[in-house]
């Protein structure tokens, strides 16, 4: 127990004004538009390997 | 650091620290829209970029850049919110639910400690946050961290408990 557990106790009484529902749900949906936008993306694989067609080089 | 966990789990960590993070903001801005946009902003940039979810010192460090970079841009604006702030004693939109009188006052005396003491006791007690994450955040030492949170709880305490 230190010298500032009474005020420590006092402060941790006050709560935070809790986020709107709106405010939550705009964060939520930035998150579900950013993953729909991020999956939308075709990306070049750089490391894509044809392996039919290097079999047909080889033979 | 390879980021591991799901969307669920990101969704879960922003509805547990959405008060503490709004909270931290509002020290920058007193209008609850604006920390609102601060805390959207440094959300999205953070799980966008992968870091690891437990890393909060990262998360917070971003919400306080981003509301600097927002002073920055927005200085004149700023200085009138702190202008019409420091004329009143009421803040008019509270950054607490307070139940009495005596919680009232204690939420005056917080808005009048000194900024770098308010940051850590509001990261300390609201947001759980560790002194190295603090430290780490700030980018202070962890010393600096715990002198400050001291002296804000000695401040604090000399107001309500005069002996």
């Amino acid at each position: 127990m230190n010298d500032f557990s009474d005020i420590e106790n006092e402060l941790k009484k006050l709560r935070p004004v809790h986020p709107s529902h709106r405010f939550v749900a705009r964060v939520e949906q930035a998150m579900g538009d950013q993953e729909i936008s991020e999956d939308k993306t075709i990306r070049p694989n750089p490391l894509r390997t044809n392996w039919v067609g290097l079999g047909l080089g080889v033979a | 650091m390879e980021n591991v966990a799901s969307h669920e789990d990101w969704r879960s960590c922003f509805s547990e620290l959405a008060p503490g993070l709004l909270l931290f903001a509002r020290q920058w801005v007193r209008s609850r829209a604006d920390a609102e946009d601060i805390v959207q902003e440094a959300f999205i940039r953070f799980w966008r970029r992968n870091h690891a979810i437990n890393n909060r010192a990262l998360l917070y460090a971003t919400v306080r850049s981003i509301a600097l970079d927002l002073i920055r841009r927005n200085g004149r604006r700023a200085r009138r919110e702190a202008e019409a702030v420091s004329e009143s004693e009421h803040v008019v939109e509270p950054q607490f639910e307070l139940a009495d009188e005596a919680q009232f006052a204690l939420a005056a005396a917080l808005d009048r400690l000194p900024h770098d003491q308010r940051e850590v006791l509001v990261m300390k007690i609201w947001n759980d946050l560790t002194f190295a994450e603090i430290a780490t955040a700030l980018n202070i030492s962890q010393n600096t961290a715990a002198s400050r949170y001291r002296y804000a709880l000695a401040a604090l305490k000399k107001i309500f408990q005069p002996q």
